[in-house]
């Protein structure tokens, strides 16, 4: 929709160009979240573009996706075969929405808006991954993924900070088997529950990264193949109140729901099944 | 500031400037692509599609700055001298309705890769359609690059009973201007409302001195500056049977998002960033959203004494209905069984594709013309005559093309402030709607509960019933008694039960008010009624199919409930055979075991409704037909074609009984100042009173063709025949365009209709649903539904309004709900957070058209247009609870609330 408080277009090149953050200042990456709805406060967008940050590096240290990069990059670009966890950034991808919102929704974007069905955030998780953060003065530092973001629509950025790049190690994506499971109230539309779940087939080593039915993505690890008495006690470890409960869905209900992909997303992994995405 | 662009639109460059915040989609807009839609500006319903770089993108959420540099093809740029492979797939299979979704789906689908049907459904998420149901859609696409052209229909084979194509097809494939926002007069103003924060507050002041010294803003009204005459929103004739609750702007606001003032200005912009700045001193009044609490009459929401025709202000009940026959408390006396439920059903929108918009501007010779997306053209002209104090001739409303309606266009919602702007500024100006406003200003079905009472003897027979519904008519009364009145005469009425009683109470809360929607309260009531009965036949160990045939009414018997004379009458009555081809497309074996499968269970359901076609005696329709010079015919016709192609099906009934072709008719509809006047479309009117009033003229001209041409050619009238070109016998003939040179009268007739009688439509649905017990999740596997529709003028367009009734009545059962917070706040004010049947949530769907010849309506033809919706939800439940054991009485059984009662009941 029309943004109508907006005043001013910037178009920076370099991070340089703004180096003075002001309030009413926003990010602009794909731009398929903030034109979704009214934003009263946004006076000036700057738009990421010409920042050039879209690349997608593959290296024997793992891969590296640029904050711009458009989502349905990932999704045409083939990957060394070994690196099989690939598939839950393209489920992610898949998973957005239309096809025609990851033609120009950004990964970054997704992961910076922090909205509880990111599906990235828990694909991010899962895998491991770490976060290279610029600060206005163009200094980096590193977050794990699962400490970026601290509540639905809060990360720790701060203002004028900008999320550069997200960084998977190669020891999380090689040869790791990934399922990504999903749960809204309707088959589309925001997630209530997201669970994304990565396992070793030769170190039984199983991931499970929450989304969606959790106030900030969490990681639930198990050293082998959980028995389903195993899931069940690693929630008394999240208590309720991590949970969200709002008129989408109740915190007992996302909970619940939660154990269940996690139980389905494990099972299937385990007898080699690539079960359904959506419930 | 606005900032410069470059780009290229279809192949064209483009040079233009623009705010920084506008998006792609107006920017297209304003460079008069009309093509691409504005529906939703969340980037969810993918009409606004335009392809970026070869890419289909929706250009609502896309930055107008992003296009610089870049080559943008539009709707319009798809036609190469002919019509792209995909559009003429769309045409031939007619993959639209309304037509509004169709440039989108068309951009979005030419770009589409998938392998299996399922595949192509589900990359079609980002295309929603509220019309068709999908299935017409798929099939289009499906069918695209396959020469399937439709063949014209001769005169010879006869234009009832074929599928003519909706002659409005190539102008929506083509996405031509032809809505009302897509055409506006030079020197258009806009209007947007400032609206109330609060759910219910007394204005005490109203400052608008800042926001007037704003640059563009050309006036702001307040209560101050209107009339103070209280009038219905409902688009009903007159005598209006609704309150008069409702003000052109008020001192007292009623609910989240009630009108508080009107800004004109030169853009939307400016008029939104004026409302920002108008100052409002509210005194906060206690409020209440539960009509239970509200009829206490604690707090008091229409204490103005000038509203009227409320039935009972103090106690905040708009209306009731009451209705009885023969003896309840002998009827349960007599019950083996008796059974008593609540069911609790949902406020839920319409998401007409096409906003709420109307344009108003004075013509050369002082006409104030009305052009609005309206359902009841002749009802708001009199509305506005009566509100501004104008004769009626000095008003024209019309409409042009409409993107859907479903009953919340039967309502004056934009056109009475654009008249009062253009009264008093002299200027053109547009009101739109925007989404979100959609979903918090405009209508929502009535929500409601109902207690149901059934008493039952031990082998079926039903002997008492007693239902009693409170009916959440929000802060307006329009429609709810109306509504609320079928939600009890339409469900009861189609059992055969000698004691029945029904009492309805319409009640006022400080929520969005509830108006006119598909299916009219029928909806609802249907719901309690199909749902107790599947409760019956579990408690007595009957089969609910055999329960139901053992109680419906029948052709022969009378529909007396409240009245002392049969009302709704039943024409032609084929349900016994709607039940029959219903239970066999979906193989039901009466009692046989749920199909188990781990966590999934297997069950089906089915569910019987009526809904009477049109109005009965008051439901007016004129219509003129007459020869033209050239020996084309043209129709005149004040009905509404509302998207359905009922302005196509007209044309049909004409064509036969002239003995011409549709083609051969221009028709001419729903203008107040060219057309006769027509009620509108509402009540499932059109073809049965339109249809009818349509079948009489061209009879009545075809006897003045052939009488005239009889006296010009000496042949006795009786052995002449008509046929699309000439009249003859074997002893001569004369030419049409001959005919109206020699004739000394003009060729015309114009008669006006209303029915005696408003026959019964029937429709019976079964539904086979999948529930995942460990989430609570609902999948309908298939579905099968037979309506009893007297005849189908187009099998094709009656099959679109039951497969479009039903994926509407999916939503209604599984999805949609608008969500309250305790303010009355709507919290999903969005097509993104309200969600709507995707093609992926689509069933199979088996549609038999049953036709048994309706005495009274055209060429025996009935209602179809709402009835398709009702037996949808019910289905579901009662096969939900055939699958688990489980009773839904609440909708939408989203699966929380399906994995509750599991857990609870077990």
């Amino acid at each position: 929709m029309d943004l109508y408080s907006v005043k001013k277009y910037l178009q920076p090149t370099s991070l340089n160009e703004v180096p003075d953050w002001q309030p009413g200042w926003n990010w602009l990456a794909g731009g398929t979240w903030i034109f979704n709805e009214s934003q009263p406060e946004t006076k000036t967008l700057v738009d990421m573009q010409r920042l050039r940050w879209s690349e997608i590096e593959i290296t024997s240290d793992g891969l590296s996706i640029g904050a711009t990069c458009i989502q349905n990059d990932l999704l045409d670009l083939s990957f060394p075969v070994e690196w099989t966890a690939t598939k839950a950034l393209k489920d992610a991808v898949r998973e957005l929405a239309s096809f025609k919102l990851s033609h120009a929704a950004t990964v970054g974007g997704n992961i910076c808006l922090a909205l509880s069905a990111s599906t990235f955030a828990p694909v991010m998780v899962a895998l491991n991954a770490s976060y290279e953060i610029l600060r206005p003065n163009g200094e980096a530092y590193t977050v794990n993924a699962v400490d970026f973001q601290t509540a639905p629509q809060q990360t720790i950025l701060q203002p004028g900070e900008v999320l550069r790049r997200m960084k998977i190690p190669i020891w999380n994506i090689a040869e790791w088997e990934t399922s990504f499971k999903r749960m809204a109230v309707c088959t589309a539309g925001y997630a209530i529950a997201i669970v994304v779940t990565t396992y070793h087939p030769a170190t039984k080593q199983v991931r499970f990264g929450i989304g969606g039915s959790v106030k900030a993505p969490q990681l639930i690890e198990f050293d082998g193949v959980p028995t389903p008495e195993q899931i069940v006690g690693a929630f008394r470890e999240t208590p309720l109140h991590t949970y969200i409960d709002d008129e989408r869905g109740s915190a007992v209900y996302r909970r619940h729901i939660t154990k269940v992909l996690m139980q389905r997303g494990i099972d299937e992994l385990i007898a080699g099944i690539d079960g359904k995405r959506r419930y | 500031m606005a900032d410069s662009l470059n780009f290229q639109v279809n192949g064209r460059d483009c040079q233009t400037s623009c705010d920084p915040g506008t998006s792609l989609l107006r920017l297209l807009r304003s460079l008069e692509y009309a093509g691409v839609h504005r529906v939703c500006e969340s980037g969810d319903c993918g009409s606004c599609t335009v392809w970026l770089d070869d890419k289909p993108i929706h250009s609502c959420i896309c930055p107008a700055m992003r296009a610089e540099g870049h080559q943008i093809t539009t709707i319009e740029g798809l036609e190469n001298g002919k019509l792209s492979p995909m559009q003429q797939a769309f045409l031939d299979k007619q993959g639209f309705q309304c037509g509004y979704c169709t440039p989108g789906m068309i951009m979005t689908a030419s770009k589409l890769q998938y392998e299996t049907e399922a595949e192509l459904k589900a990359e079609l998420e980002g295309n929603l359609c509220r019309c068709t149901g999908y299935e017409a859609i798929i099939e289009s696409v499906l069918e695209c690059g396959n020469d399937s052209a439709v063949k014209t229909i001769t005169a010879e084979e006869g234009q009832v009973g074929k599928d003519v194509p909706k002659q409005d097809g190539p102008n929506l494939v083509t996405g031509k201007p032809v809505y009302t926002a897509d055409w506006s007069p030079p020197g258009l103003l806009h209007l947007k409302v400032l609206r109330s924060p609060y759910p219910h507050a007394r204005i005490k002041k109203i400052d608008t001195e800042k926001a007037k010294a704003l640059k563009g803003v050309e006036a702001i009204f307040t209560h101050q500056d209107v009339p103070r005459k209280a009038y219905s929103t409902a688009g009903h004739g007159a005598p209006v049977p609704d309150p008069f609750d409702h003000y052109l702007l008020d001192n007292k606001v009623r609910f989240i998002g009630d009108r508080v003032a009107a800004v004109v200005a030169e853009t939307e912009a400016i008029a939104a960033r004026a409302c920002e700045l108008i100052e409002v001193d509210y005194e906060i009044l206690p409020h209440v959203i539960d009509p239970v609490a509200a009829i206490k009459g604690e707090v008091v929401i229409h204490d103005e004494p000038e509203s009227s025709q409320i039935h009972d202000a103090a106690h905040n009940i708009a209306g009731e209905i009451v209705l009885a026959k023969g003896d309840l408390e002998a009827g349960f006396a007599e019950a083996d069984l008796i059974i008593e439920n609540t069911y609790t059903l949902p406020a839920v929108q319409h998401v007409h594709l096409e906003p709420h918009v109307s344009i108003t501007w004075f013509d050369e010779d002082g006409t104030l013309v009305v052009r609005s997306s309206t359902q009841v053209p002749f009802h708001c002209q009199r509305l506005l005559s009566e509100l501004f104090d104008l004769p009626k001739e000095k008003i024209r409303v019309y409409k042009p093309q409409l993107g859907g309606g479903f009953g919340n266009k039967q309502e004056i919602l934009t056109e009475d402030l654009c008249v009062l702007a253009t009264l008093k500024t002299g200027k053109p100006i547009q009101w739109r709607f925007t989404r979100e406003e959609e979903f918090t200003a405009s209508n929502s079905r009535h929500s409601m509960k109902i207690r149901l009472k059934t008493g039952v003897k031990k082998y079926g027979t039903i002997v008492a019933q007693e239902m009693e519904a409170i009916s959440n008519t929000g802060a307006y009364g329009n429609h709810g008694e109306t509504v609320t009145f079928l939600t009890g005469c339409f469900p009861l009425g189609l059992y055969r039960c000698p004691n029945q009683s029904y009492k309805g109470l319409v009640v006022y809360t400080n929520i969005m008010p509830a108006g006119a929607f598909r299916g009219y309260g029928a909806t609802q009531g249907t719901f309690a009624m199909e749902s107790q009965l599947d409760e019956i036949a579990v408690k007595l160990n009957l089969d609910p199919i055999k329960l139901r045939q053992h109680n419906l009414i029948t052709a022969e018997d009378e529909i007396l409930i409240g009245r002392e004379e049969h009302f709704h009458i039943i024409g032609s009555y084929a349900l016994d055979e709607c039940i029959e081809k219903v239970t066999q497309a979906l193989d039901y074996q009466p009692g046989k075991y749920p199909e188990l499968d781990g966590h999934i269970k297997r069950g089906v359901g089915f569910a019987a409704t009526m809904q009477a076609s049109g109005l009965a005696k008051i439901h007016l329709a004129s219509v003129q037909i007459s020869l033209m010079p050239q020996g084309r015919y043209e129709l005149r016709t004040g009905s509404v074609d509302v998207g359905t192609g009922s302005d196509t099906s007209l044309r049909q009934i004409a064509a036969q009984v002239l003995g011409t072709t549709v083609e051969k008719i221009d028709i001419h509809t729903a203008d107040t100042h060219n057309t006769p006047f027509d009620a509108g479309s509402y009540a499932s009117a059109t073809a049965f009173i339109t249809g009818q009033a349509v079948n009489l003229a061209a009879q009545k001209l075809r006897s003045l063709l052939l009488n005239t041409a009889s006296q010009i050619i000496e042949v006795d009238p009786d052995q002449l025949e008509l046929d699309e070109a000439k009249i003859y016998s074997s002893s001569g003939k004369i030419t049409l365009p001959e005919l109206v040179q020699t004739a000394t009268e003009p060729l015309s007739v114009e008669l006006e209709h209303t029915s005696d009688r408003a026959s019964l439509t029937f429709a019976f649905l079964g539904a086979e649903v999948e529930v995942d017990t460990e989430t609570g999740r609902i999948t309908v596997l298939r579905c099968a539904e037979a309506i009893d529709i007297g005849k189908a003028i187009n099998p094709r367009i009656c099959r679109g309004q039951a497969t479009g009734g039903l994926v509407m009545g999916l939503g209604y059962a599984l999805n949609e709900e608008l969500r309250f917070d305790d303010n009355g706040q709507i919290l999903n004010s969005s097509l993104r957070t309200y969600r709507i049947p995707a093609a992926t949530d689509v069933p199979p769907m088996e549609v038999f058209l049953i036709e048994k010849t309706d005495p009274y309506g055209p060429f025996g033809a009935k209602g179809i247009g709402e009835i398709g919706t009702n037996c949808t939800a019910p289905a579901i439940a009662n096969a939900v609870a055939n699958a688990t054991g489980v009773r839904l009485r609440q909708l939408p059984m989203i699966p929380e609330r399906v994995w509750m009662a599991m857990n609870s009941e077990q």
